[in-house]
């Protein structure tokens, strides 16, 4: 699964997740796209879900790229703990989508099979998003 | 607003309209070659004279206008505005439209450039409209269409497409609104350099020419869980034996591998 080789710190803050994404809001390498329509953090392994759903239904052939990389861990505190006594254990990694976001893309398919692959592959996603498609517009 | 489809079919049968409201006329016509060139378009812009900032500009999106900005041939820079459901159409075809922008008595033969959109809307946010003059060369971006069905594709191959914009220098009205390139000689493992695509007359291409455009891959002969196991492996070992315990509860946390190493 994604996650960083080596990291500056352990723990980080949770931060904010207001505004639209700056970058990638058009699909730059296949031709088609799952666009986020709602701001979220997104787990490594509902990243890597998303991908085994959507190359299991092209089966051969087709490309897939992943534009989101989950790089901030996020914390737990064990079960049944008292509260205090510092910051829980770092126990998993997400990705922060802001809206407008292009998480995957897909070529190399038909429109209709990579309109289906990608429906199954949202529905691994725990917010809402969009099929798009490439814009000729530079 | 046209669908993109319905705004293409009426470019590419070269329909004239005309919409005498919003002082918008539109000539699209078939260039030489049987490429589409740019069109001629007048669009009304209005001068902008209330206060700067995101409000105002806010303000003026509501209402239905997009603000713009007008600069180059070492003019001074025009701040305007201009009927977003107009604009909207004229981009539809193609950022590379030739538009004469009337401004107050002026007029200003321009192009769009640096067209901004909202990210999830889609909607029109601002748009650059840079001066020519059409007996200079400007740069510009021009999409490329392959066309055809490589026989390596039928063969079960991958069609992988790494160049999707073309840099051009051209005349304004010499530049096209679309680039087309066919691949239906591609085998599997063959390659489409950009020096093997003929260019319209007047286009001066500033790609290399050995950039490779399209190629045929091989498909892909790993089955999936195969590919999972691979890229687990691939992504960092460190972190991943650093993961076990930290999902079970215990005290090493998974990124406390990857701190170590730092």
């Amino acid at each position: 699964m994604l996650m960083p080789r080596k990291i500056r710190h352990r723990k980080v803050q949770r931060g904010r997740r207001k505004g639209q994404a700056k970058g990638a809001t058009r699909v730059h390498f296949g031709d088609f796209g799952i666009q986020a329509l709602e701001p979220g953090w997104i787990t490594n392994r509902q990243i890597e879900a998303a991908r085994i759903a959507m190359t299991r239904h092209i089966k051969r052939g087709g490309k897939v790229w992943i534009n989101v990389f989950p790089d901030k861990p996020v914390t737990q505190k064990p079960a049944e703990t008292r509260m205090g006594s510092g910051k829980g254990n770092p126990e998993h990694w997400v990705a922060v989508v802001k809206p407008g976001r292009v998480m995957f893309e897909l070529a190399g398919v038909p429109e209709n099979i990579a309109r289906e692959a990608m429906r199954l592959a949202m529905h691994k996603l725990p917010i809402k998003t969009r099929f798009v498609l490439r814009t000729d517009e530079a | 607003m046209l669908p993109g489809g319905e705004a293409t079919r009426r470019r590419t049968e070269g329909v004239h309209f005309t919409s005498e409201k919003c002082g918008l006329v539109v000539c699209a016509s078939n260039g030489k070659n049987g490429r589409l060139m740019a069109d001629e378009i007048t669009l009304v812009a209005e001068a902008r004279t209330d206060a700067r900032g995101s409000r105002p500009a806010g303000r003026l999106r509501r209402s239905g206008r997009v603000p713009a900005v007008v600069y180059g041939l070492e003019t001074d820079t025009m701040e305007v505005s201009v009927p977003a459901r107009e604009l909207n159409h004229i981009l539809a075809g193609g950022a590379n439209v030739l538009i004469t922008l009337k401004v107050g008595g002026d007029d200003a033969l321009t192009l769009a450039r640096q067209v901004q959109r909202h990210p999830t809307k889609g909607e029109l946010l601002h748009v650059d409209f840079i001066r020519v003059r059409t007996d200079v060369a400007v740069s510009a971006e021009v999409p490329l269409h392959l066309t055809g069905e490589p026989a390596g594709v039928k063969d079960g191959g991958v069609l992988e497409q790494l160049v999707f914009q073309v840099p051009i220098e051209a005349k304004p009205q010499d530049i096209p609104h679309e680039l087309e390139a066919d691949i239906s000689h591609l085998e599997i493992g063959s390659q489409l350099r950009f020096e093997e695509i003929t260019l319209p007359p007047g286009v001066e291409a500033t790609l290399e020419p050995d950039t490779l455009v399209a190629q045929v891959a091989a498909p892909r002969v790993a089955e999936e869980p195969e590919a999972v196991e691979g890229e687990e492996g691939v992504e960092g070992e460190a972190p991943a034996e650093g993961e076990a315990p930290a999902a079970e509860g215990g005290d090493a946390p998974a990124a406390e591998s990857g701190g170590a190493e730092t």
